[in-house]
Parts: C-alpha cells; structure tokens; sequence
C-alpha cells in the first residue's frame, strides 16, 4: 500500500449483533480524522450495499450462519485488497457458534415453533426465495475465504480498530501492543 | 436395579475411588451404564452426578446410551489401516446390518472404533465381547459374526511370536528366582544396584530408575506405593502383552523387589481394558505367588514384609498411560495428568509416595538383580545399558516381538525385521520419530533414536501422509483437553494435514504448522501434547519432497466451502414442516 495515500475501506455485518461495528464508532473523535485518511465504500454506516470498485480494506464483522454470508463474503474476498476478520465472531464464529452442538432441527423449533407467542396460529419456519438459507453450522470466515488479519476482542476496542487502520494507511505491518489485546 | 447397585458398592466398600470396577460392573450387566445408576452411586458413593459423569465419560468402553450386548471395537491404528481397516469396517457394518459408530437393529450389537488394541503385529484386528481377534478377512468375519448370532464367542486368538530372543528377558529364569537374593541385599542394597546398572525406564519417558526409587526411598511418609504401568497405550507396542502373557512372574518380581526396596505393602497393575482377557491369567499366577509364599504376609518368612498386588482394570484412554493420569485414574477419576511437582515418588497414589514403572522395567529389573548390574551392563551402550523389547510392525517379513542391544542401529534393525523397499520407519510409536532411510545409521538409544519399543516399518508402497494422518487423528482424539494448545492445536494440526491431504494446502501452510508445533510441544502440560507434534514434524524434516509435492506454491483466496451441502439440513428441517401442516 501506497505511503499515505487516502485508503478505501468497505465494512460489513455478517452472523455479528453490530456491537464491533459499534466499537468502531466508539472512536469518537478520531472519526473526523479518519474521515481525512479514508474513502468509504460499501458498508453499514453508508447503506452502500453493493462494490461499485475494487476497495483496499474490507472489515468483516460476525461469522458465517447462511448462504447470503457465504456470498457476502466471497464478494468482499472479491472486492477487498485486504480482508481483516473483526472481532471473536468472524474470527471463532462466537456466540451464534452456540448452536453449533444443538441439532439444527431442534434451534428451528425453539425459535420459531414452541416459542410462546400472541400469534393464534401454529408457529412456522420461516422459508422463501427471497430470504436466506441457514447453514447448518456457524462457520469462521477465515473458513469460506482467506482472511489476512484477525482483530481479536468482543468487541475489539475502538483504539485497536484506529490502531490496526492507521498502521495499514501508513504502509506498516498491522500491530496491536499487549494492553490493546488485554481484557480483564 | 437400586439392589444391584447397593450390592455393587458394597462389594467395593463404598470406595470412590473403585469408580471404575464400578461402572465397569454396571456396563457389564446393563451393556451401559443408564443415567439412574448416577443417581443411585451419587447417594452411596457421597460424589456428585457432575463429578460421576467426569470420570464416566472420559473413558471410551464406558457407554452411556444402549451400546449393543456384544461390542465389536476394531482397531483404527495406522497399521491396521494399512493392512485394509477399511475393508474389515465395511464387512463388519455388511454383516451386522450397521454403520460403524452404532447399534445394530436388534440391539444386540455395537460397532465401534478403537485406538491400537495391542495387536499390530497381526493386523488388522478387533476386540470383539473383549476379545482380540487379529488377521481378520472378510471370510473371518462372516464367520465370527455368524458364531456371535448363535452365542458362541470367538476364542482369543493371539499368536506371541517372538523373533529374536535377546540375552536379558529370555536368559532362563525359574519363578521367584530373583527374590532369593532379597535374603542377602539391604533395601538400600538393592537400590545401589539398580543404580549401578544405569536401567532406564522403558515405558517411553527414560528416567533413570535407581534415582527414581532412591527419591521413593528417602522420602518422609512411610506408607508407600508400587505401581505397574501395563496400560501399553502407544500405538504399534506390544511387548508389554507378550511379558504379562508369557513371563508375569518375572514383573511381579520386580514390583516386589521395589516393594523391598522402598518398604511398601500394597501393589497396584494398572492394566488396560484393551487386555482385560488377560486378568484372569494374572490373577491366578498372582494366586499361586501367594500359595508360594511370595506374596502376601512375611513374604519368603522375612520380618514385616507383606506385599500384596492388585489388578486394576483401565476404561481406554491413551492418556491415562502417563503416570500422574494413571495415579488419577487409579483414585477413580478422569485420566487428567497431574501438574508436577509434587512428583509421583513424593505424592503419588492417595497422595503418598509412589514408583510408578513399565511392565519391561520391572522384568529387567528382576534380571539385574538376580545376575548383577555388572551383567547387565555388558549389554547395550554405556549411554543405554541393557536390551529393548521391540514391537515390530508394518511392512517387514517378520513383524513380532526382539529383544536386542541398545545400540542397534536402524540399518541392521532393517535387516534383522526383513524389510525391504523401506520408505520410513516411525520409532518410539506415534510421540516418536518418523525416518528415512537417510537415517539409517543412526542408533537405538536414550541419546539418539529412544523408543519404547514401537516400531513401525512402512514401504514405498504406502502414502506416508495418510499414516502421519491417522497419528495426528489419534493425539486429537486422545488429548484430555485440559490444556488449550493440545486440545484445539490437534485440530489445527488434523485440519492443515487435511487440507495437505486434499490438495488444498499452500506452502504456507507448513510453516503453519511449524509455528502451530512450537506452541503446542511447548505449553503443554504432558507428555501427550509435548510430543504430539513429532510425527509431523519429523516427517517434514524426512520426506520434504512428499509435502512440497502435495502443496500449492500461493494459497488460494477461496476456501472449499460447499453450500449447496451445507444448507441440506435446513431444506429438511423446512419440508418435514411443510408435511406436518
Ligand atoms: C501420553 C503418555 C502415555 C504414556 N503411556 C505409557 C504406557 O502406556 N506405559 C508406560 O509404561 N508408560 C507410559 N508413559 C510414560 C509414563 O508417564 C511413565 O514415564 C512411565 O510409566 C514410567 O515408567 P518407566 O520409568 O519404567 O518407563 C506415557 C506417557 C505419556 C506422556
Ligand atoms: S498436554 Fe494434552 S493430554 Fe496432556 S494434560 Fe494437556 S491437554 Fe491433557
């Protein structure tokens, strides 16, 4: 990567709750100085959904859970110079992972069949064209595509977000010290 | 069943830590062991339900779902796969009308896989109700299974073939003949001598036994423990077999000698399920040790001396071979390795002072007794004094049990097996070492090529990383999981030799695993995942050609990742929906 060039970024929400998206924007002010280092693309805080061009980074938030993760992702992979895993979900598959030792018969039904509901009719599995196939397990990204960096934490600190974005703007190899990977 | 139970714990006095006996008389009557017996010992045996599913699920022949009257496990070790395991699993599955990992509709069979059984030299093999059953064909077990439909159970069919009779275990030795010097040596005499004849541990870890009794011997507690390690769990040994089934007098000596040494009265053989048919045999030479007078009360008439031996049986676990995890297992717990120190001689068995050794240990050591250290010392190098039993296995014309020299190098190891179109030999079992013919003058000992005795000649005709495969297979399967870089490392490892395997892998990926290695072997807690790396890692050093070959130059930025499979389970969660409204 060019010295100091502006960098184009792309950002998505794959099985993730947003919280790492969150964190990013836990940067406060430094948002406004990020806004002179990088061009956003495709991703949540614009609403762009699709590439319109090749980008430099792509941040991945949330692991794979179904078959419209599994493209989002190959795009990205596409699209994105750089792919960094963002946060334990991408990286372990975290939380929604849970499932993973549960029948998957057996999650749809909890969800959507025996759940207490106000509706009088017998609960159904939601199911159409238009809406995404789960997979049946929550996968890593890194096991879809490659994946370059991996950004641990739940959700990874704002200042290690900044931190691994300026390296890469900067044309240094990614670095995270001691105290931003430390949680307890 | 709750009168069942009653009388079980009775028999065993409500002793916790006969867990084991206890789950293991449980199976035996229900085939598994069903949840209400939890509650049941949970109420006699004052232990929690959690702390009862601990130990009962961490062993593999400890079942807790209806697992088949009779269980047919066969053997999964690299050797049995090369000598066609998958054809032995599909005639099983034919035959029984199952799919390996299941029950039969009937019930009345279960078909499972095991870890190394013991029976490499006569792969591939099962136990079957138990039994071991080696050589097996398709014809063998069409006809075994049709027996086993009408109650007949096989015979054990075991062929003890020995190759070489070595100057040490098979110098001829009348019962008991070693003890009579313990009418002439002190117990401290008899340490001195151990130590004097330099002995190894022949169990794998090599500690020098004279030093580990005379640490036994100088501790402050007086009650102390002999322990006799028979739980033989590295794939491709089975010299430990072919002593407790041919030679058992001559390891019951030397656990009593060690009892002399260090003044202990209670012995304990930790045998593994594996050669559970073996206990009746040890049992009854034990029996008539006793009827001699050499075990038991006064032993030989000297003054307060009682030693007595017990047999426990182990559940299957690879794990539980190494000595704290023995000592755990022992006590009636899962088979987690202990942190150390405190050592086993300081705080081993009920906390007290323990030797723990191999069966071969214990054998030599009624040998240097009986002859001398000096004797004993003409054998072998100055660095490893003494003979080794060798397993030997795979492809060579004569795969059985040698006693030879420390010192021998693989060149003429070659030779005296009668291999030929050697590719690699794995010593020392899976922790070992795999080498290629490029090492071939390099020798058996504790300061070269150290080995426990498993030895595992493969051809040029086999695929090397298949065999490094099933290793790695093995370590996953058997870690006990307590510490994190063992038990998700083996799965990096299993996955990256997948991914060799399948054509996926880029050159990249072998440093992976070297880095992967380093961490592993060195934050790991036992023996198991410090060594577990070593099949890859030497077959990379060995045969770099054959992993350069099977990986490509760039990775790819796309994994294999099949959706349309993936997505399979939720079609037909979504149709039987459908049915149902
Ligand atoms: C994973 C693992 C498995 C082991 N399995 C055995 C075994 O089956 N038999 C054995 O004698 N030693 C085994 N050992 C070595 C024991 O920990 C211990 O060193 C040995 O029993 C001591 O006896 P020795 O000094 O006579 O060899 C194993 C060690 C490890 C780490
Ligand atoms: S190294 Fe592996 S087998 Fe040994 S204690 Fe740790 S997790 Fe268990």
């Amino acid at each position: 990567m060019t010295k100091n060039k502006k960098v184009s970024l792309a950002t998505i929400s794959l099985a993730g709750c947003f919280g790492c998206h969150m964190s990013f924007l836990d940067m406060d002010m430094k948002v406004v100085d990020l806004v002179d280092l990088v061009d956003l693309h495709t991703s949540p805080f614009n609403d762009l959904k699709d590439f319109t061009q090749k980008v430099d980074v792509g941040l991945i938030e949330g692991g794979v859970c179904n078959d419209e993760n599994v493209e989002r992702l190959r795009s990205f992979r596409k699209n994105c110079k750089i792919l960094i895993s963002l946060g334990e979900c991408a990286i372990m598959g975290g939380l929604p992972a849970l499932r993973n030792n549960i029948p998957l018969k057996d999650c749809l039904e909890e969800a959507y069949v025996n759940t207490p509901t106000t509706d009088t009719q017998k609960g159904i599995i939601p199911h159409h064209e238009d809406i995404p196939k789960i997979l049946d397990k929550v996968y890593p990204c890194h096991e879809v595509v490659k994946i370059d960096y991996f950004l641990p934490g739940c959700p990874p600190s704002a200042d290690a977000i900044w931190q691994i974005l300026t390296d890469l703007i900067h044309g240094k190899e990614p670095q995270l010290n001691y105290g931003q990977i430390k949680y307890d | 069943m709750k009168r069942f139970i009653e009388s079980i714990c009775k028999t065993f006095n409500c002793d916790k830590t006969r867990l084991l006996d206890i789950f293991w008389a449980i199976q035996e009557k229900y085939s598994y062991v069903p949840q209400k017996t939890l509650d049941l010992l949970s109420h006699k045996l004052k232990l929690s339900i959690p702390e009862l599913k601990d130990t009962l699920t961490f062993y593999h022949f400890f079942h807790q779902k209806p697992s088949g009257k009779i269980i047919i496990y066969v053997d999964s070790s690299a050797i049995s796969e090369i000598f066609g395991l998958n054809k032995i699993i599909s005639s099983f599955e034919q035959e029984l009308n199952c799919k390996m990992g299941e029950v039969d509709p009937t019930g009345q069979f279960g078909l499972f896989k095991t870890p190394c059984i013991g029976m490499s030299d006569q792969a591939p093999a099962a136990l079957i109700h138990g039994i071991p059953v080696g050589k097996l064909t398709t014809a063998k077990i069409k006809k075994i299974v049709a027996d086993l439909r009408k109650n007949i159970l096989p015979k054990v069919q075991i062929k003890n073939k020995v190759q070489l009779r070595g100057p040490v275990l098979f110098e001829k030795h009348n019962v008991g003949e070693s003890l009579d010097l313990l009418y002439a040596l002190t117990p401290d005499q008899i340490i001195q001598e151990v130590e004097d004849s330099g002995i190894r541990g022949r169990g794998g870890a090599g500690f020098s036994t004279g030093k580990k009794w005379r640490f036994c011997a100088e501790q402050k507690e007086k009650q102390r423990y002999i322990v006799c390690n028979a739980d033989e769990g590295e794939p491709g040994t089975f010299k430990d077999r072919y002593l407790l089934t041919k030679n058992p007098t001559l390891v019951f000596e030397g656990m009593i000698l060690a009892a002399r040494a260090i003044g202990a009265n209670q012995g304990l053989i930790y045998l593994r399920a594996e050669y559970k048919y073996l206990k009746g045999h040890l049992q009854s030479i034990l029996d008539q040790m006793q009827l001699q007078n050499l075990l038991g009360n006064q032993i030989l008439d000297i003054p307060n001396f009682d030693f007595h031996i017990r047999i426990q049986l182990g559940a299957g676990s690879y794990v539980v071979g190494e000595e704290t995890a023995l000592l755990e297992s022992l006590e009636g717990r899962r088979g987690e390795p202990r942190m150390r120190p405190p050592f086993p001689v300081e705080q081993g068995y009920l906390s007290k002072p323990t030797i723990i050794n191999n069966v071969e240990t214990f054998a030599s050591v009624s040998k240097i007794i009986k002859n001398g250290a000096h004797w004993y010392k003409k054998f072998g190098t100055s660095s490893s004094p003494g003979t080794k039993l060798l397993s030997v296995s795979g492809d060579c014309a004569h795969p059985g049990i040698y006693e030879v020299e420390w010192g021998l190098s693989i060149r003429q190891f070659l030779k005296l097996v009668g291999a030929t179109n050697t590719l690699a030999v794995q010593v020392g079992g899976p922790s070992g070492q795999c080498i290629s013919l490029k090492e071939k003058n390099r020798r058996l000992s504790f300061d070269d090529l150290p080995t426990g005795g498993s030895m595992m000649v493969f051809s040029k005709k086999r695929n090397l990383l298949n065999i490094i495969k099933n290793f790695v297979q093995f370590f996953q399967d058997e870690s006990c999981g307590c510490c994190l870089p063992c038990r998700a490392g083996n799965i990096v490892l299993n996955e990256q030799m997948h991914a060799i395997l399948s054509s996926e892998a880029a050159e990249v990926d072998l440093q992976r695993i070297q880095n992967w290695s380093k961490i592993i072997s060195a934050s790991s807690r036992c023996g198991l995942g410090q060594s577990c790396t070593n099949p890859m890692i030497s077959s990379m050093q060995a045969f770099p050609e054959i992993y350069k070959k099977n990986v490509k130059a760039h990775e790819s930025l796309y994994r294999p990742f099949d959706v349309e499979n993936k997505t399979v389970a939720y079609e037909q969660v979504v149709q039987l929906h459908e049915k149902e409204s």
